[in-house]
């Protein structure tokens, strides 16, 4: 292939990246997406399932000592909740209609459903009296009865199971009118809960829902309080801080970059050229990550979006040699080798990330490959015919810093091999024994005070107590998914009498049996009869009650389309996930950290938890990988170039910076987790090139002041990072900087002692 | 707490609607101070339930208690013992088979809310819920009140919430409540007489609080 024929090919590769690039936008921002999947497909399709059921939700709360004001704002906030156009549905009052349909519904099969104190009571006493008692009870109690109810339900079984409908929330909410209502702390708040109508992910949704919570936030009156809570606030908090901190770190970077190019090539060209020539490397790695996996997490792309520090040594390698080598010809064969060498090294490490399984290192992994090849071959074909700088004086004081990093004291203990290994057993034992993991997922975001300060708000006026922990259960068909249900409902409620499950409201077609014959024995019984009687009751109700049990009219089981039906949805929707990946599925909430038998089909899930010892797992299983990915790369190394000795040194020098950036990251106090181990890679990946780029070249001096140039700007763009409110980025940028100081000082120890050193 | 303040809120109501007769806003508002301080009471009642399908009336006697910032006690002897706590952490009923057994009973639920409403002794809020009538009956030395609801929830629920009193004998002062009837939508009639009634303004004793526990 001629040079013509190549740059007619790459380039017609690089327009077809940005026509796909463009057209396949394709962003996952949601955190949760973030976390690493469980080993189960259908495990963590139910745990998608059921964090969107929570994910859609907003609550909105106004507070106020008076409760005419909370009232009168709080309507009218309703009312420009709902012409908003914003929400998919506002519910800030009881739907009257909808308990009557609900009513309607399950009214045909009360025979076959039954309360769940109903039921323990049935299991408990033999006889009929503890029923005809509590309906006595009822029947003379404070409240109401009339005459549907008595004919209906003279023993107030069904009143029982509507009763118990409320106990699917775990919410604490009164009632003014029809609105919800609670008062406490001396305070009436009005509630509204809220049903998005896009994902609680999606930018432009989470900044139209935020501008409109704050207007009217701002235009309440004095003396009346607004809260709100929900995951889209949240994320929204997310998203605006890291564009703000990617706004800190590309400005503060590229300023200070944009002084170093004019300070040292005295030419804005070459900085165009190299951000050109790296930004052409991400839209090239963002294609073919798409084309991929179909999505990229924004994670992903902002780690993998850090090559552009790794890839710019590339760039430098060639201006610095071309401000001092005039041939264009020379220049490319020069430092091709190094080039090469150092790119293969790279991805050689970033490839073993991808048997880690984890998706969001895959992304990083096959994103960083592919960035670094393009911007290598960018360098390789089109830097030759653009670049042609002038000749740079070596009394450049950065000529005079390169002699002074090449003869510095660390460099000279590094010289021998010996004394490297030494260091770097001991700093590996270090690591080894010193480290202390964080991998709780919590650091990887950070959360808004103020929005934890509502969230804290509303869950104490509204009583809400959320574990974050809950059962998933499964099973080919809903008969057999409730009766696991019910029996992990029995087994809780040994711990917590409180607990309520969706079999204890429809029951699967084995206990609507057992009901269906309990009552039919007890209309039948004298007990009954005498109720009837002693209470003055229509004697016509135990024929009717009777009737319903006779063959003619017998009822046939529940029919389970019922959990179809929206009255039903809506009271189960934080319980009934429905059809999920071919199996039916639905959630129990635990508390006090209850224990429970689980199986294939029953998952106990703390997601954050789970997801921390799941990052944990990933941690050891990168770190393995790291140390695999260096001793082959010494053993490739010491094949095909350098022979065995040479390679171990080549190899452990970037190794040993990144070890003791680790260790030093700890010691300032920073966190280390799965992320820390990033660092690390990005570490070797530039180390492996500094190193090579001195071995190879017959010019150190030259090579020393491309790598210094490189260095500030990668120090300059990582260190910024430490700056950021998220403790894993935080720590993941202190890593980087300090790590490639280190290896910028260490690195020229590979050079033969008293060759060329110092003498440019 | 606010359930609990429901049936007792219908004594100081009724004490409040006494005044009514000269003056509604007055009276109500002298009889709410009155009340303010009352810290613990307790009557006995009588209810009797007029149903119209059911041949007899249903009759009820016990004991209702009421503690500030402890909650209500519904306690019920004949037919049947049951006690039933309302306070701010929820509805409890004992019976001879359970102690103390949670429970969640919409119609009690919207009972104390609108008792709720007539203890805050606020005349602005009764009014926002009730429609106020009151009835002075000279000729036997009685007053009353009539409550009729304004909201569909409770217009749905409830015909009419009666208070009924005795004036003192120069009827500048009342005596206190001694029967409630309510007259639900189906024209059936609750009736809720007190008797031995007595109100504490003191600090409430270990002993009373420990019926709350």
């Amino acid at each position: 292939m001629t040079k013509k024929s190549a740059i007619i090919v790459w380039v017609s590769i690089l327009l077809l990246c940005f026509y796909y690039t463009f057209t396949h936008l394709n962003f996952e921002t949601n955190i949760l997406k973030l976390l690493p999947k469980y080993d189960s497909n259908i495990t963590s399709s139910l745990i998608e399932k059921a964090s969107s059921n929570i994910n859609d939700k907003l609550i909105i709360v106004i507070s106020s000592t008076s409760q005419a004001k909370a009232k009168a704002n709080f309507l009218d906030k309703v009312s420009e909740l709902n012409s908003s156009n914003l929400f998919k549905q506002v519910k800030s009052e009881i739907q009257l209609d909808q308990y009557q349909q609900l009513y309607q519904k399950l009214l045909p099969y009360k025979h076959l459903m039954m309360a769940k104190t109903d039921q323990l009571a049935m299991d408990k006493y033999q006889e009929f009296d503890y029923f005809i008692d509590m309906a006595t009870a009822q029947l003379y109690g404070l409240t109401a009865v009339n005459q549907n109810q008595i004919n209906n339900d003279p023993l107030f079984f069904f009143f029982n199971i509507i009763n118990q409908l409320s106990e699917f929330n775990n919410l604490n909410i009164q009632t003014d009118g029809n609105l919800f209502h609670v008062f406490k702390h001396n305070k009436h708040h009005y509630f509204a809960f809220v049903q998005l109508q896009q994902s609680a992910f999606s930018p432009d949704y989470q900044q139209r829902v935020t501008t409109f919570i704050e207007h009217t936030r701002e235009s309440l009156k004095s003396g009346v309080e607004f809260f709100a809570f929900g995951s889209i606030l949240y994320a929204q908090h997310a998203y605006t801080q890291a564009k703000g901190e990617v706004s800190t770190v590309g400005v503060g970077s590229l300023v200070g970059i944009l002084l170093l190019f004019i300070m040292v090539f005295r030419s804005v060209t070459p900085l165009f050229i190299s951000v050109a020539s790296i930004g052409l490397g991400l839209v090239f790695a963002f294609a073919i990550t798409v084309f991929v996996f179909g999505k990229v997490h924004l994670f992903a792309l902002v780690f993998g979006s850090t090559i552009a520090g790794v890839s710019i040594d590339y760039c430098f390698h060639y201006l610095c040699e071309s401000t001092l080598n005039k041939n264009k010809q020379t220049i490319i064969k020069q430092i091709l080798p190094g080039l090469i060498i150092g790119f293969s090294s790279s991805a050689m490490v970033y490839l073993g990330f991808i048997l880690t399984g984890y998706q969001v290192l895959a992304q990083i992994s096959l994103f960083s490959i592919c960035g670094l090849m393009a911007v290598l071959l960018n360098v390789i074909i089109f830097f030759p015919a653009i670049i042609n700088l002038n000749k740079i004086n070596k009394s450049h004081f950065l000529f005079k810093l390169a002699k002074i990093i090449l003869n510095n004291p660390l460099a000279k203990i590094f010289n021998s091999l010996s004394k490297l290994v030494i260091f770097f057993l001991l700093i590996l034992l270090l690591n080894w024994f010193g480290l202390n993991p964080n991998d709780d997922v919590r650091a990887l975001q950070s959360l808004s005070g103020t929005l934890k300060l509502e969230e804290k708000y509303i869950k104490d006026v509204l009583s809400l107590k959320t574990d974050g922990q809950y059962v998933l259960v499964h099973a080919k068909t809903i008969d057999e998914l409730l009766n696991i249900e019910s029996k992990l409902i029995n087994q809780l409620r040994k711990q917590n009498d409180a607990i309520i499950g969706v079999s204890d409201f429809i029951p699967a077609t084995n206990q609507q049996h057992k009901y269906k014959v309990f009552y039919e024995k007890l209309y039948a019984s004298d007990s009954f009869e005498k109720y009837i009687i002693n209470n003055g009751l229509d004697k016509k109700i135990i024929t009717t009650q009777l009737k319903q049990f006779n063959k003619n009219y017998e009822i046939q089981a529940i029919d389970y389309k019922l959990f179809q039906s929206t009255s039903i949805q809506n009271i189960l929707s934080q319980r009934w996930l429905g059809k999920v990946n071919g199996v039916y599925a639905l959630a129990i909430p635990l508390f006090n950290g209850a224990i429970i038998d689980t199986s294939e089909q029953v998952v106990v899930v703390q997601q954050a938890e789970d997801a921390s010892k799941l990052f944990a797992e990933f941690r050891k299983k990168s770190m393995k990988i790291v140390m695999l990915s260096a001793l082959v790369l010494i053993l490739l190394l010491a094949s095909l170039r350098y022979g065995l000795k040479k390679a171990i040194h080549i190899v452990l020098l970037p190794f040993f910076a990144g070890l003791s950036s680790l260790l030093l990251t700890q010691l300032f106090g920073f966190h280390i987790s799965l992320f820390s181990i990033l660092a690390l890679l990005l570490i070797l990946g530039m180390g492996l090139d500094y190193v090579v780029f001195l071995t190879e070249s017959h010019n150190p001096p030259h090579v020393a002041f491309a790598l210094i140039l490189s260095s500030i700007t990668t120090i300059l763009s990582f260190g910024l990072l430490s700056l950021s409110q998220v403790a894993v980025i935080k720590s993941f940028g202190f890593t980087v900087a300090l790590g490639i100081l280190l290896i910028l000082l260490i690195s020229p120890a590979i050079i033969k002692q008293g060759k060329t050193r110092g003498n440019p | 707490m606010k359930k609990s303040y429901r049936i007792i809120l219908i004594v100081v109501s009724l004490n409040l609607i006494t005044f009514v007769h000269a003056n509604e806003l007055k009276l109500i508002s002298l009889l709410h101070e009155r009340h303010v301080n009352v810290s613990h009471y307790q009557a006995d009642f009588i209810q009797k339930k007029h149903v119209s399908y059911i041949s007899k009336p249903l009759i009820t006697t016990g004991r209702l208690e009421f503690a500030l910032g402890y909650g209500l006690i519904w306690e019920v002897t004949k037919p049947l013992w049951v006690k039933t706590l309302i306070t701010d952490s929820g509805i409890y009923k004992s019976t001879k088979y359970q102690k103390k057994l949670r429970v969640k009973d919409f119609q009690i639920k919207l009972i104390a809310e609108i008792m709720t409403e007539l203890l805050s002794a606020n005349l602005n809020k009764i009014e926002s819920q009730f429609k106020i009538t009151p009835v002075a009956q000279d000729n036997d030395n009685t007053w009353r009140i009539d409550l009729t609801p304004k909201k569909a929830m409770l217009k749905k629920a409830l015909e009419q919430v009666s208070l009924k009193g005795f004036f003192d004998i120069d009827r500048n002062n009342i005596k206190g409540i001694n029967e409630i009837i309510i007259t639900d939508k189906s024209g059936n009639v609750t009736q809720i007489k007190l008797n031995n009634i007595i109100l504490y303004k003191n600090e409430l004793t270990p002993e009373i609080k420990s019926n709350f526990n």
